[in-house]
């Protein structure tokens, strides 16, 4: 039985050294037995993964997990399913700033199968902006095409006022939590909710509200 | 037209084991839109002459990949499975596989299920399967480019049919099966060649 401190989204998580810690050394040299075909070191698989996200699932089939996260690595291994949900906690940042594109699907959904036109329509129609950048999700690569994709001014968004701000901004009556989490993602190729795990979140850039207080200096 | 189970050991060899009965769990081989469903199959599992549904897996690395132009469920035809273990060598599993799809059964590679190559870390083998269709289309395009760019600069009008044209290639391949298979592509064919245009009318 494996244990991880994490979830499945760990396969978005370009920053090879946190795996061992969060998935465990015996969960490693699971991954490295099952991809030998493909990697030979760590570094080399989570480089596959970063290429071929969609396809992680067919290699975790009958992995025994427990712990906090099984339910979702019960999900992933047998039915190749991440939920599209947000999963950072971001600091509450008052505004009400209105970005008119909706993204409300996790990077980690990329993680999921499309197998069937339920899981493809989560895309269509809660991630509608998306397609205004892509004809469709990308199966290969996803990273490097959707930072090639989003448009700059969204992504200077986050820069500018930081990417808590960015997440209680609104798209029309909702906050948009999932769009922080992937302008994040673009920038650093890290998953926010890892990195608040692990205690590194500590953007360059600071979130500032408008009445001046200064919630997190840059670093 | 799928394998007869002749056919199959024939080509499969002595070290695949074979059973009556529905094949392992685990991910398809091909597309599921190219796979029927097992309902569609009642009438032709109705008369004294019952063909046999015919399943290829392969087991590497823990996980089962099935071959099988139908998908598996209740029907009611002889079910036959072929089965072998390859360990952990996924490449070999999948090569295997894919080869009989392509030189026994006669599908074209587009029917190949996309998620099974890029997890068997074969896509430089199947380029024009697992990469993004629009990829492969500006991929076409700019080739195609380079070529007329090159072919400009040096006067010369050679036709190759080199890794610039392997799209084209592959598609001449897929009607060049479809048309000795079947004479009735031959004049569709030729409707295209006539008149290419036609086409746009397909995709408008």
């Amino acid at each position: 039985m494996i244990v991880p401190k994490v979830d499945p989204c760990i396969f978005l998580h370009y920053d090879w050294r946190d795996w061992e810690p969060l998935l465990g050394g015996q969960f490693v040299d699971e991954l490295l037995k099952r991809f030998r075909h493909v990697a030979g070191s760590l570094p080399e698989l989570v480089e596959f993964f970063k290429e071929s996200p969609s396809v992680v699932y067919l290699g975790l089939r009958g992995l025994r997990v427990g712990g906090r996260y099984k339910r979702e690595w019960l999900a992933f291994a047998e039915g190749g399913y991440v939920s599209p949900e947000y999963r950072a906690r971001w600091p509450y940042v008052e505004n009400d700033f209105e970005i008119g594109a909706r993204l409300h699907v996790s990077p980690c959904y990329l993680l999921t199968a499309l197998t069937s036109y339920d899981r493809a329509y989560v895309w269509r129609n809660r991630a509608s902006a998306l397609f205004k950048w892509v004809e469709e999700v990308p199966r290969r690569r996803p990273w490097e095409v959707f930072r090639e994709a989003f448009p700059s001014w969204i992504r200077e968004l986050a820069r500018e006022r930081g990417y808590a701000w960015v997440a209680w901004t609104r798209w029309r009556d909702r906050r948009n939590r999932h769009l922080a989490e992937w302008l994040y993602w673009l920038d650093t190729g890290r998953l926010p909710h890892i990195d608040i795990m692990l205690g590194r979140y500590n953007p360059p850039n600071c979130t500032k509200n408008r009445a001046g207080g200064v919630l997190y200096n840059s670093a | 037209m799928a394998a007869s189970i002749q056919a199959a050991r024939a080509w499969l060899g002595a070290d695949w084991d074979v059973y009556w009965g529905q094949p392992p769990r685990g991910v398809y081989l091909l597309k599921e839109a190219y796979m029927a469903e097992p309902k569609d199959g009642v009438e032709m599992c109705r008369g004294v002459d019952k063909p046999v549904v015919v399943y290829v897996a392969a087991s590497a690395a823990g996980l089962w990949i099935v071959y099988g132009r139908v998908k598996p469920g209740v029907v009611d035809c002889p079910v036959a499975t072929f089965i072998k273990e390859f360990g952990g060598d996924v490449k070999k599993a999948v090569r295997t596989l894919a080869r009989f799809v392509i030189e026994v059964e006669r599908l074209p590679v587009f029917q190949l299920n996309p998620e099974v190559l890029q997890f068997a870390g074969m896509c430089d083998e199947y380029p024009a399967v697992c990469g993004d269709p629009f990829d492969v289309v500006k991929r076409v395009v700019e080739e195609a480019g380079r070529k007329t760019r090159r072919s400009h600069g040096a006067e010369t009008s050679h036709r190759s049919s080199g890794p610039g044209l392997w799209v084209v290639d592959e598609l001449a391949r897929l009607f060049r099966d479809l048309a000795s298979e079947d004479p009735s592509f031959v004049d569709v064919l030729r409707k295209v060649l006539e008149d290419p245009q036609r086409l746009r009318v397909c995709y408008a």
